[in-house]
């Protein structure tokens, strides 16, 4: 019981520590969140520097030609990118049609034990997991196709 | 203009390049796609323009709401936003001068 009660205090503290990773088991829209925001920073960091050495090496710099195919023939930055991509672009589309028309969310209802939202047993969760079967595949696939070309 | 008026037409935009987003950046992999050659795309300019600006737009909104996410000072939340807004209009500068140098905007 006491054992009990310090391994509750400590992940208490450890989830206090870092508030990105409350709520984590058995939520699979919070690690979706988690993943999204991860994906998205990788993406805008890769596309920043795609963009900025591309357009600098089509409008004459020289400079930085060099920089652009370091960046863009990479394979472990191709798949991290790739990966990241499709989780994000997968995740997005499930999100717009969440967000934006409302799609899946289920019907409101009275509240009743065991208190479970409507939201969470409606076509919207289903899509969540379909998602990250897209993730894992697409991870596996485009791994793959990078390891054997 | 109002800031809650603002931030509607900043969502609005977020959500548009998310949606333009997922037209183009497929129709953009498919360009270097040498796998399957029944599925590749031809190079078009107006692809590379769409994709560069809904990019732009959408990571500089996305980094924006992550940086106010976490920040709770109005200090930091403007200097992240002027930072994100910064990034985002030189990504988009800088990829359309080199894009109008090798291609004029044409379909």
């Amino acid at each position: 019981m006491v054992a009990e009660a310090g391994r509750a205090r400590r992940a208490l503290v450890y989830v206090n520590k870092f508030p990105l990773l409350r709520r984590l088991p058995n939520n699979p829209e919070r690690i979706a969140f988690i993943l999204h925001r991860v994906t998205g920073l990788i993406l805008l960091g890769y596309f920043s520097l795609h963009a900025i050495t591309m357009g600098l090496t089509l409008y004459g710099y020289t400079g930085a030609a060099g920089a652009a195919a370091k960046i863009a023939f990479n394979s472990v930055v191709e798949w991290v990118v790739a990966v990241s991509a499709s989780f994000h672009g997968a995740n997005g589309v499930r999100l717009l049609l969440v967000e934006v028309l409302g799609w899946g969310l289920g019907k409101p209802g009275i509240p009743k034990p065991p208190y479970v939202s409507a939201s969470l047993r409606s076509p919207q969760r289903i899509a969540l997991h379909v998602v990250f079967a897209f993730f894992l595949l697409s991870a596996l696939i485009v791994g793959y196709t990078l390891y054997k070309g | 203009m109002a800031s809650w008026r603002l931030s509607v037409i900043v969502a609005l935009a977020f959500y548009a390049a998310a949606a333009l987003l997922v037209v183009v950046l497929p129709l953009h992999m498919l360009e270097h796609l040498s796998l399957l050659p029944g599925l590749a795309q031809p190079m078009r300019p107006i692809v590379l323009y769409l994709l560069l600006v809904a990019a732009g737009i959408h990571g500089s909104i996305g980094l924006r709401n992550i940086i106010y996410d976490y920040t709770g000072s109005p200090l930091l939340r403007r200097i992240g936003a002027a930072a994100s807004l910064l990034l985002g209009a030189a990504i988009i500068a800088v990829g359309l001068a080199g894009l109008l140098k090798i291609t004029p905007l044409s379909p």
